[in-house]
């Protein structure tokens, strides 16, 4: 029998009902009183000097109530280097950037209004190209990057177009190359992709009296955007409030301010007046945010009996137009580019580059899914020189407990051996040939992926929990609901620790004016953080449940115990039950704290204690974050030889989940992650030419529909290492749930079709001459 | 937005002719499903629009007595599939229609729209193409009929006039009995995508199924407009069917299309394709026609 009541156990999603029903009231159904809306003239170049704007014609126009241009709020945002404005100043540099704003009585007057306005721009060459970008010849997107306030921890390059070169250095790797018995090198490519949510970037922006804003927003991390308008708009964050309405995904897309700031510049001048700006879906795919492009060089040492001795790259990512958090994802892919192994000599060279393309930020995984996937096709690569079996050279590099990490840090709670056990084993690895032609002459491949991933650290969360007199609790914290569960799993934990019926547990509209502090909703950190931060609310609301028991029946607070389950027992003093006692699913009936001091838990978390700042250079340090990630995929793939389609006909998706809080939870995020990473494979790409996105729309997007999502998904969370610090010993889920799909269905076509895969997505036009050359070697033998 | 400068609804045929003359350049509304996606791109900004879903007369299918099978143009997607006339006869072309889009636009979209927007990823073209289509195009000055063979000038352009309006399509019977149609859309996604490619093929087998007795093929997004294979069909004129004539009929196709590069896909890669599901479309067909492709 489970030691628990309700963790473990299959929960549905509170929000579920309203989601479904359409009663749900997201950020584009909500109307103020008074408000107005907003319209943005976006720039048609990706590249330009703007020569001159005139809004004569737009002020005049019929509704308008405010028109803004770029020199009117001059303020900076970025979160790595303060490189965006508002709107664009002097000059353009992606394509749909934001040039001047106008609010209307109406959309289609704000539109119309737009439309009058005259914009002069003299277009220079686009830089399109990330590695064309890093050529000494090249056109600069900013002229001087290092000119920018930036984090400390980054090192823009003036005269370039280098937002940052991230290092890490473990060992020598120039000796481990020059004694290796194979020395595998590649160089793969990833293309530029889109978070795509359902929900478009948003916001409604109001400016009262006292000058103090108010944002309505999907903002998928309140605080943080609540930072960076704060810091652009030198404005105490006492004076920002950020309002979350129910948030149609995220994908790490909701991370940055996008709409925010358009909203807020236009409001500033409408006089108390709320003004909402919807990006429309064409808007969204310019100007929202995307998953950098990034081209990687590998290099593998290993020796004859398939010990990996040295990895080696040096990566580009194509950041786009402005830095955002793109810094930090070049160095969370680089961290963990040798991939979960045991390597001794590491050296990573990760260069955030600036184009004239759309603005790359965080996406689930936060660099980690490419990653995984050169990572992966490398060890693929190894296993072919060596002539080893894939399976057999990964289950000999894993890490394992205690072992050194690529940033020297003492490894535990490292599941990754039995993650990969057991997703070879959902697909029948052993024994079983990695390509082979069926009957009706498809060609079939299967292939692995693994991937670690870590939590961004030092991190901090906090929770309150409220009792009613009816017996029903109120959580409240600031990580939002993206799609993760985040706003069941944390009621969960209420219920498990206070015994109070999950269903008597609510949770609340995330408003940084009433909800407790957070650092971010990224990093798959929510149930590590913010359930730690719940249980130690819990403990407080227990110790003054107990207080007023005490006082209530009379009995010193010693003798009164709160047991598992939530049975209020008094003691003896013989520490001996007396026989009286009250259930805390019963606080309706029993009134025990009815009209009594009310309760309020509070709890908090963070990790600021047992971080170490890395060495700037090496990247090596004595732990560097809260918690690492695990997981394994394992995938089928057939390929018809004469069209060059591609199916996944099968993915194990195994997860070092450490304890599974809710099965019904887990489920939803790797059938979803899966299917999100055979989209990023197999479809999905921003197509750019001199700058300009050819295929900005959900037709020439392609993400899977569900008559593309019909893969057979076997899901196993393993469960042999608990964190000894998480919530019942969890990690996370949400971007693991993705994070080896890509690798491992690449692998399983490398494998299929007897080549590398070098490009993703894999095209059939890029596969045709291959599976060809396959078909001729099968017919031979 | 939706950016226009006036909607005219029309309630019949009669009154359609009348605004078009009224309001030269006005351009004609169907389903919509074409016309609103290029209005909210701001590309028709300020146009004037002629909707003609109203006109109940220009919906619906039928068998007319010399076996002509006549489906006015305001039939949707949704109803052209599901028809008795179209699944008993040319049940290819339903098939063909049932890949547009999703179901809410095959439900809005019409197969009259579809053949006048006149792109060459059109679905429905490659099928009406290969059954030698007829159109029946009305003015106030009365009606001319058009083989659809003729209809598409170039992308994008068809011979519609100054206050013309398509108000049929008609399939002869000679073109269709006796035939067994198969469509292939080669495209990224199961759903809700454009075709790489598109190719239909209809076939007519001699009475002891041993020979092509006819064969019409017809493609999609193999050239700037949707177009015949006409070397290929006669490559199969009256051949007794085995592997090596699907691999001649496969290799003429070539002749026949001149796909270009563009950034969804390679001109060498859609040709390969062509060869490729032309060669599919003809086994099928064939196979559906009770004939066998190993004797």
């Amino acid at each position: 029998m489970s030691e628990y009541t309700v963790i473990g156990k299959p929960a549905l999603r509170k929000d579920s009902h309203d989601k479904v029903t359409g009663s749900a009231q997201f950020c584009a159904d909500i109307t103020l009183t008074g408000m107005l809306h907003g319209a943005v003239l976006r720039s048609k170049v990706p590249h330009g000097i703007i020569k001159s704007i005139d809004v004569s014609a737009a002020k005049e126009a019929e509704g308008v109530r405010a028109v803004v241009t770029g020199e009117e709020v001059p303020y900076r945002l970025g979160r790595s280097i303060m490189d965006q404005t508002f709107l664009a100043i002097d000059k353009v540099r992606h394509e749909g950037e934001p040039i001047a704003l106008v609010a209307a009585d109406t959309l289609e007057q704000a539109y119309a209004a737009v439309r009058m306005i005259k914009v002069d721009i003299e277009p220079l060459p686009a830089v399109n190209d990330v590695l064309e970008a890093m050529k000494p010849e090249s056109a600069l997107v900013h002229d001087r990057l290092e000119d920018y306030w930036h984090v400390d921890t980054i090192r823009p390059v003036n005269g370039t177009n280098i937002y940052d070169h991230f290092t890490l250095r473990k060992g020598d790797v120039d000796k481990a190359f020059a004694e290796a018995d194979v020395i595998v090198e590649n160089e793969y490519d990833c293309a530029i992709l889109h978070h795509a949510a359902i929900e478009n970037h948003l916001a409604i922006a109001k400016v009262d009296g006292s000058g103090k804003i108010t944002v309505w927003s999907p903002a998928q991390s309140p605080y943080y955007i609540r930072g960076e308008l704060s810091r652009a708009l030198k404005v105490p964050e006492n004076k920002i409030r950020v309002i979350v309405p129910p948030i149609g995904g995220g994908f790490g897309g909701k991370l940055e301010a996008r709409a925010e700031q358009l909203a807020i510049a236009l409001a500033m001048k409408t006089h108390g007046r709320p003004v909402k700006v919807a990006f429309s879906r064409e808007e969204d795919f310019l100007a929202g945010t995307v998953r950098a492009g990034v081209h990687f060089k590998m290099r593998t040492a290993a020796r004859k009996d398939g010990k990996i001795l040295a990895v080696e790259s040096t990566n580009w990512w194509d950041s786009g137009a402005y830095s955002t958090i793109s810094p930090t994802v070049t160095l969370k892919a680089n961290v963990i580019l040798a991939g979960p192994y045991e390597v001794d000599n590491v050296k990573m060279d990760g260069y955030c580059v600036a184009t004239n393309k759309q603005l790359g930020t965080a996406q689930r995984g936060f660099g980690v899914a490419e990653a995984s996937y050169a990572h992966e096709q490398q060890m693929d690569a190894v296993a072919k020189a060596l002539g080893m079996d894939p399976y057999e050279l990964r289950m000999k590099n894993v890490m394992v407990d205690g072992c050194k990490g690529h940033t020297g840090e003492k490894m535990f709670a490292v599941g990754i051996k039995e993650c990969l056990k057991e997703a070879a084993e959902g697909l029948g690895w052993e024994g079983h040939p990695t390509s082979w032609i069926t009957e009706d002459g498809k060609i079939r491949g299967r292939g692995l992926g693994t991937f670690m991933k870590f939590t961004g650290t030092p991190s901090y969360t906090s929770a309150t929990i409220k009792l009613n007199f009816d017996g029903s609790a109120v959580v409240s914290y600031s990580t939002t609901e993206l799609g993760q569960g985040v706003g069941i799993v944390i009621p969960q934990i209420v219920a498990e620790e206070l015994g109070i019926p999950l269903e008597l547990i609510s949770t609340v509209q995330v408003d940084t004016d009433h909800t407790p502090l957070d650092k971010t909703t990224t990093s798959s950190r929510a149930t590590y953080h913010l359930g730690n931060a719940t249980i130690k609310a819990a403990e407080d609301a227990r110790r003054q449940i107990c207080q007023w028991v005490a006082f209530k029946w009379k009995t010193p607070v010693e003798r009164i115990e709160f047991k598992k389950g939530g049975i209020i027992v008094q003691l003896d003093e013989q520490g001996k039950p007396t026989g009286k006692q009250a259930r805390m699913d019963e606080l309706a009936k029993n009134g025990l704290i009815k009209n009594g001091e009310p309760i309020l838990g509070y709890g908090s978390y963070e990790t600021t204690n047992i971080w170490h700042k890395p060495d700037p250079e090496t990247y090596q340090t004595e732990r560097l974050t809260a918690m690492w990630f695990f997981g394994a995929n394992a995938a089928e793939v057939e390929i018809d030889p004469d069209t060059a389609k591609i199916r996944v006909v099968k993915v194990v998706a195994a997860h070092d989940i450490g304890k599974t809080l809710n099965p019904l939870g887990c489920l939803q995020q790797v059938e979803g992650g899966v299917i999100m990473g055979i989209g990023n494979t197999l479809l999905e790409e921003f197509i750019h030419r001199d700058g300009y996105l050819m295929n900005g729309n959900m037709v020439d997007f392609k993400i899977p529909t569900s008559m593309d999502s019909d893969v057979e998904i076997e899901m196993r969370l393993i469960e042999s290492s608990p964190h000894p610090e998480g919530p019942y010993g969890a990690k996370g889920i949400g971007e693991p749930a993705m994070c080896a799909t890509q690798s491992a269905v690449a692998s399983a076509v490398a494998h299929a079709l007897g080549v590398p895969v070098v490009h993703v997505p894999i095209k059939g036009e890029h596969i045709l001459a291959a599976c060809r050359k396959r078909l001729e070697e099968a017919n031979d033998r | 937005m939706y950016d226009f400068k006036e909607l005219h609804e029309a309630g019949s045929v009669a009154e359609a002719l009348r605004l078009t003359k009224e309001h030269p350049g006005a351009l004609i509304l169907a389903g919509g499903s074409d016309i609103l996606i290029k209005l909210r791109e701001g590309k028709l900004a300020g146009c004037e629009l002629i909707s003609i879903f109203g006109i109940d007369e220009l919906r619906g299918i039928c068998l007319e007595e010399d076996g002509t099978i006549l489906i006015r143009p305001l039939t949707s997607f949704t109803a052209v599939s599901t028809h008795p006339v179209i699944r008993q006869h040319i049940p290819v072309l339903g098939e063909a229609v049932d890949q547009i889009g999703g179901p809410q636009i095959r439900n809005i979209g019409t197969i009259g729209g579809n053949i006048c927007n006149g792109v060459t990823s059109a679905d429905s073209a490659s099928t009406l193409k290969a059954y030698d289509a007829m159109l029946e195009i009305t003015s106030a000055e009365g009606t001319r009929v058009l083989p659809f063979a003729e209809f598409n000038l170039g992308p994008g352009k068809v011979d519609l006039r100054a206050g013309e309006l398509l108000t049929g399509i008609r399939i002869p019977k000679e073109s269709w009995e006796r035939t067994y149609g198969h469509y292939i859309k080669y495209a990224m996604r199961r759903a809700m995508d454009i075709a790489t490619l598109g190719c239909s093929v209809n076939v007519r087998l001699s009475a002891d199924k041993k020979k092509i007795e006819r064969l019409r093929m017809a493609f999609g997004v193999a050239a700037p407009i949707p177009v015949r294979a006409h070397t290929a069909e006669s490559t199969a004129e009256g051949q007794p069917i085995d592997e090596a004539l699907l691999t001649r009929i496969s290799e003429a196709v070539i002749a026949d299309i001149t796909p270009r590069s563009s950034w969804r896909a390679s001109k060498e890669f859609r040709l390969h394709l062509a060869k490729e599901i032309a060669l599919r479309a003809v086994k099928a067909a064939v196979e559906k026609a009770g004939g066998s492709i190993n004797g």
